[in-house]
């Protein structure tokens, strides 16, 4: 694994993440022409026993914000859409080590999971190095094929 | 239908001073029940839980010595947290050992 050279590096690695989201709800939009996706609330209920057009991914139905009407949406697109929920902070007190989506029985994106570590250093009884020292002592590396960052024991 | 699915993680290799967080997409609500942590050195557990939004983090639960919840087991944590997309669930390990966390919840909407 790559060792991470500067914080912008590994703020990269997150920037990264928040394109593939990016790109994943623009390709929804573009396969269904039909769907506002961004005007839906993205609550679902039960299936509607239809499959879509398009991708022929099973739909249920979500309600329009702007009509509060009914309208028939695919799994393929409402995961892109709840998968936009989760765009990683770049600029918060923690940074993402590894982010892992979590599905509910039907195959509906319904969570993310993460492990966080504190950008600076912090005092107390157990003092924490935070990822910005850690870099500078070489202990932090990107593993691409699981897209995580990771700490290497203190030598 | 995703209302009533259970959400149900553990995390292991959580090191020191780092949080697990889990954010329900968009659209989904889910209610925290109980949390916990697992590891050598369990009196000293420091473990702190409350909800972040990316920015701010603000607790609810501490087992720490010293603290009023020192002697409450911290895999006994029971509780009601109500979480969505922009409030989530947090849970810190503050001691100076590598935890195992988890916690339990159900998808309310």
């Amino acid at each position: 694994m790559p060792v991470i050279s500067s914080i912008t590096e590994a703020m990269q690695t997150l920037a990264a993440r928040n394109t593939t989201i990016a790109d994943g709800l623009a390709a929804a939009k573009r396969e269904h022409p039909g769907l506002e996706l961004d005007e839906l609330i993205l609550s679902v209920g039960e299936p509607s026993g239809s499959l879509c057009a398009t991708c022929a991914e099973p739909e249920f139905s979500l309600i329009d914000k702007r009509t509060l009407q009914p309208v028939l949406c695919c799994r393929g697109a409402i995961n892109a859409a709840r998968m936009s929920s989760h765009q990683e902070v770049i600029d918060g007190p923690m940074i993402c080590l590894s982010a892992t989506p979590d599905y509910d029985g039907q195959g509906l994106l319904i969570g993310m999971s993460r492990i966080e570590h504190a950008l600076e250093d912090t005092d107390g009884a157990d003092p924490v190095m935070g990822i910005r020292s850690l870099i500078t002592v070489g202990r932090v590396s990107f593993d691409d094929a699981t897209n995580t960052l990771s700490i290497s024991a203190e030598e | 239908m995703a209302r009533g699915d259970v959400v149900n993680q553990i995390t292991t290799g959580v090191g020191t001073g780092q949080i697990i967080t889990y954010q329900p997409s968009g659209g989904v609500q889910v209610m925290v029940t109980a949390c916990g942590v697992a590891g050598t050195n369990l009196l000293a557990n420091h473990f702190l839980v409350g909800i972040y939004n990316g920015s701010s983090q603000a607790w609810m639960a501490i087992s720490a010595p010293g603290h009023p919840t020192e002697n409450v087991e911290p895999d006994l944590f029971a509780m009601k947290i109500f979480i969505d997309n922009t409030n989530y669930f947090m849970a810190k390990n503050d001691s100076g050992n590598t935890r195992i966390m988890w916690f339990t919840g159900i998808t309310t909407k």
